[in-house]
């Protein structure tokens, strides 16, 4: 049942702000303290999903350093 | 071959959409054909949604690899057809899941669709979140208001499409504007942003405010709506998966004969 999960995950981090920021901050972290815990492969998408890896993929290379810039600071303030 | 015929006939193919975010946007209805599917196949764009569909269905086949650098879409799409007509001829209960709404520029689901239903398979298509469901969501659009027509950007210039400016714009995949291939990493071309913004400035001004927006593909990422003077566009860095809205200009008077019409009723 790792897809329920996963999916669980995303659900919460698309419509829960605070679990959103806490995830923003430190994405290792909150997917380490979740009760359930995700799969690898689910582990290692969600991080790859919200690196800044994927806007080349998509081809986002503008909005890739902006986004990934933003975040570094926050998380290097923390 | 009695037992082949039959099996042949029990094909079918359900097209479902993942949305734009992946599986916060993705329907129960779709979800529940996914899991059931003898044979899915799917193409999309982000990590969590592909680790989600293997896991709801290990049959789970990734189409994506049909895309390559260099080669052209319509190829692309041909084989895409191609693997799912197949698949159905089969035999199996397919289903497809492309992401966004699998009917809003996706070819092949359309052209699959067409061919099974002529030879007697059952084809059909489930809704999904697309991309100028969640511009409305973004920027609060109400096509309500004034209306909004929607346009592939190529085709758009190409055909000379008339539209009225008077309702809300929107130009699908100008970062691809004519270009036939995909290709990673590239962005829209100056001189045919020059080409578009020409087009517009013969029913907008060069001051007239245009948002290049790009929904977001992950709960962690916000979507971009990027305002600039139509003047700028060509200036603009337009990556592929983004669109075009430009806003209504003022509103027309109401027509006095339908106003009375409306009143009399």
């Amino acid at each position: 049942m790792g897809n329920m999960r996963l999916a669980s995950f995303l659900v919460d981090l698309a419509i829960d702000d605070a679990f959103r920021d806490k995830f923003d901050e430190d994405p290792k972290g909150t997917l380490d303290s979740l009760k359930k815990p995700l799969s690898a492969n689910a582990r290692a998408a969600v991080l790859a999903g919200d690196g800044p890896e994927i806007f080349d993929i998509l081809g986002v290379n503008n909005q890739n350093n902006a986004v990934a810039r933003r975040r570094a600071a926050r998380r290097q303030k923390k | 071959m009695l037992r082949s015929v039959t099996k042949l006939r029990c094909g079918s193919l359900i097209v479902v959409g993942t949305g734009i975010s992946g599986v916060a946007q993705t329907t129960l209805e779709a979800v529940a054909c996914m899991k059931r599917a003898e044979k899915l196949f799917y193409t999309v764009i982000e990590p969590t949604t592909e680790v989600w569909i293997r896991e709801l269905n290990p049959r789970a086949i990734s189409l994506t690899g049909l895309y390559g650098d260099g080669k052209k879409r319509s190829k692309t799409y041909v084989e895409m057809t191609d693997h799912l007509v197949d698949a159905v001829r089969g035999g199996f209960r397919v289903c497809a899941a492309f992401y966004g709404h699998p009917g809003v520029l996706v070819e092949s689901t359309h052209r699959a669709i067409k061919r099974l239903r002529l030879e007697g398979y059952r084809a059909r298509m489930l809704p999904g979140v697309s991309a100028d469901g969640c511009l409305y969501a973004d920027i609060g659009l109400n096509p309500g208001d004034c209306g909004v027509q929607s346009f592939e950007a190529t085709d758009f210039l190409l055909s000379r499409r008339r539209f009225d400016p008077t309702s809300g714009l929107i130009l699908w995949q100008v970062g691809v504007l004519g270009e036939t291939d995909a290709r990673q990493g590239t962005t829209c071309r100056p001189e045919r942003l020059q080409i578009l913004t020409k087009a517009l400035r013969k029913h907008y001004s060069a001051n007239h405010r245009v948002v290049v927006y790009y929904a977001s593909t992950f709960p962690t990422r916000p979507f971009v709506a990027k305002r600039l003077a139509l003047r700028d566009l060509p200036r603009a860095v337009v990556w592929p998966m983004a669109m075009l809205y430009v806003p209504a200009l003022p509103q027309r008077a109401a027509d006095a004969t339908i106003l009375h019409w409306l009143d009399e009723r």
